[in-house]
């Protein structure tokens, strides 16, 4: 023992017979997905190229992980690798590990330490070069499948191999790797994706065969197509890593390449059928290209395991959606476990408008507002309490929006059996409509003339406006101008001739 | 039969039009959307009323002068009425959709336009283009093939269509 609560494992240089014990592509054996976090590096080491070589140690680290059954590696601060960006984890299953990165001259010392949710620790040491920092790593990660009772999924023997020859590509890698964890100062603007100034690119670009160059290219670059290229070129790599094929699946179908990515992704599900990490990724390839029913059927692999997370619910909505349509106890439930995303109670408030439920719908409102969309909701309140009559609360809604003009027409709206309110409320409204009303309302209060006028100037905008034709008949009649009625009456019955039928 | 009497068992217009505007609701907005569709719907069936009178003016020999006089007068008059009511219909559908989008822009509205009711719109809109352009097409056909003998025989022909109504009487504050 170390320490209290730590255990040491194993240390020592890594022995190559040992690590011969995969030879290819295998099925795995269903197991509970774990997230796996790395923890930034404790200590650089001050030689030289200690950072770069701190760089590459992470990036080893979190690739080789990935390959451990059900484990989903994820560097703090960094994005995890494409195939495992929607991976679901157990919750409560979980680890952090904590790396410290030796240098002296060439010889490289790799420590972790792995600590569970209830902070119990293996230590884990192995040794060896600067320029070969798969080879610790290797070790180190055997033994932590063996410590979780975990199967491997890569034939970690070629995986402990260098990745290059060259030892200028490896120096790049490993500053890829520096700068894509923040241990360096992030790429200028200007130099992305130039091979001669962008780490990130660079090394894949000196050795095109280095998979994890070709790794961080996938995830980095702005191009679709390079991103595609350069998964596929680590997938092929290293073809019995099934996390490169996740990577590759999820690449293609982030560019839109989704019937390739389907067949990749049943690659992925043949190897490691039920493995929980690649569900909902898959599940929503399957939404996109339509097949709703394929998309329920990976979701069922979960066996319900996973209700209560909001991310499987949202997939579960969305195969509901493509369905018949997902139902008032879904939405709800979904609103239920994810208190602070907006989404399921906009769904929900749509559902019962759709359902004829107004005063539903305006009581989640609030809801809305406490969501973080504050003005949605007050839109939503204009247009619900509209719609329910209630023309003051919507008419407050709309002076708060800011739409004084809207707040007009609402107020108006309101007052329809008093025509002098009416008039007084549309007296400084300006939209056609309004003004329009306005005048309709000055002939109904027996003002004809002052009708016709406000009308003729809505008719200079839209002369062919049947609405307000039919106000100009009306007042030029009132006014004793039998032609001039019906000849605005004809125009009217030529913009539209069932004008005076139907049911409007 | 006028187009607008077949629409007259849809019921009466409202009282005050214009008011429909100031402050539309989504059920104003679906109303209008079900009259747009019923009239572009009875814009369809007056349009293969004009396509089986044209298609009956080929086949029965009409364009080459060899039907019955009867017949022709028959075709003539149905070609009429069916076009006079196509073009009603649509022209009327037209300025519903005009009505319906000016309400689903209404910002008491446009919050709960969903997308069924925004693609049953763009759905709308497409027919009454289709419908009025299919019009043209009929009427060109019309003038082309029917109406040099309908001008030859004019006085027969005014006998035996019916005269369009007049429009309603302007009443002030009455629609």
């Amino acid at each position: 023992m170390l320490a209290a609560g730590i255990a040491l494992v194993s240390s020592g240089p890594p022995d190559a017979a040992a690590l011969v014990d995969l030879s290819g592509p295998r099925e795995l054996t269903p197991v509970a997905p774990m997230a796996v976090r790395i923890l930034p590096v404790a200590r650089v080491p001050e030689a030289r190229w200690g950072t770069e070589t701190a760089g590459a140690v992470l990036l080893a680290l979190e690739t080789a992980l990935g390959d451990v059954a059900g484990v989903v590696p994820r560097i703090d601060g960094v994005d995890a690798t494409p195939g495992f960006a929607d991976a679901l984890s157990e919750p409560g299953l979980a680890a952090s590990l904590t790396v410290t990165v030796d240098l002296v001259d060439e010889a490289l010392g790799v420590d972790v330490v792995a600590c569970d949710v209830d902070d119990h620790c293996t230590a884990h040491h192995a040794v060896g070069v600067r320029t070969q920092p798969n080879a610790p790593v290797a070790v180190i990660v055997r033994e932590l499948a063996h410590a979780w009772d975990r199967e491997l999924s890569v034939d970690l023997a070629a995986w402990a191999q260098p990745e290059t020859r060259d030892p200028y590509a490896a120096l790049l890698l490993g500053r890829a790797g520096a700068v894509l964890t923040g241990l360096m100062p992030p790429v200028e603007e200007t130099a992305r994706g130039d091979v001669r100034r962008d780490p990130l690119v660079r090394a894949a670009f000196l050795d095109p065969g280095m998979p994890t160059g070709q790794l961080v290219v996938a995830r980095t670059a702005t191009e679709p197509s390079r991103r595609v290229e350069s998964a596929s070129l680590a997938a092929r790599a290293m073809p019995s890593s099934l996390a490169r094929q996740a990577d590759l699946a999820a690449t293609q179908a982030s560019v839109g390449q989704l019937d390739v990515a389907a067949a990749t992704w049943a690659e992925v599900a043949r190897r490691s059928p039920r493995d929980a990490r690649f569900v909902l990724p898959r599940a929503r390839l399957a939404l996109a290209l339509g097949d709703a029913e394929g998309a329920a059927s990976v979701v069922a692999e979960l066996g319900g395991h996973w209700d209560d997370d909001p991310v499987v619910v949202a997939v579960e909505v969305g195969v509901a959606d493509a369905k018949d349509g997902a139902d008032a106890v879904l939405l709800a439930h979904w609103q239920e476990v994810d208190p602070d995303n907006a989404e399921p109670v906009r769904r929900r408030i749509g559902r019962r408008v759709a359902d004829g439920d107004r005063e539903g719908a305006l009581a989640l409102t609030d809801e809305l507002a406490r969501r973080g969309e504050p003005r949605e909701a007050q839109r939503l309140t204009l247009a619900l309490a509209s719609d329910l009559g209630r023309w003051q609360v919507a008419a407050e809604a709309a002076s708060e929006l800011g739409q004084p003009e809207v707040a007009a027409r609402l107020r108006a709206a309101g007052s329809a059996n008093d025509v002098d309110a009416r008039v007084a409320a549309l007296a400084a409204a300006t939209s056609p409509e309004a003004r329009l009303s306005h005048a309709s309302s000055l002939l109904r209060q027996g003002q004809a003339r002052h009708a016709l006028e406000l009308v003729q100037g809505v008719l200079v905008d839209e002369p062919w406006w049947p609405e307000a034709l039919d106000v100009q008949a009306q007042s030029l009649a009132a006014l004793g101008d039998a032609d001039g009625a019906a000849r605005a009456r004809a125009r009217l019955l030529h913009a539209d001739p069932l004008y005076f039928e139907g049911d409007r | 039969m006028k187009a607008w009497l077949l629409l007259l068992a849809l019921g009466a217009a409202s009282a005050s039009a214009s008011d429909d505007l100031l402050a539309p609701t989504l059920e104003d907005l679906d109303r209008g959307l079900a009259r747009a569709e019923r009239l572009l719907d009875d814009a369809d069936t007056a349009m293969d009323g004009l396509a089986t009178a044209e298609a009956a003016w080929v086949t029965e020999g009409c364009v080459a002068n060899r039907c019955a006089f009867d017949r022709a007068l028959q075709l003539v008059v149905a070609s009429r009425s069916a076009g006079h009511d196509a073009r009603d219909l649509v022209q009327s559908a037209r300025a519903e959709l005009t009505r319906v989008h000016r309400m689903a822009s209404f910002d008491a509205v446009r919050p709960l336009v969903d997308t069924r009711r925004q693609q049953r719109m763009e759905r709308l809109d497409a027919r009454a283009g289709t419908v009025s352009e299919a019009w043209s097409v009929r009427t060109a056909w019309y003038v082309r093939f029917v109406e040099p003998w309908a001008r030859r025989n004019a006085t027969a022909v005014a006998r035996a269509c019916v005269p369009d109504d007049p429009p309603p009487a302007v009443e002030a504050g009455k629609r």
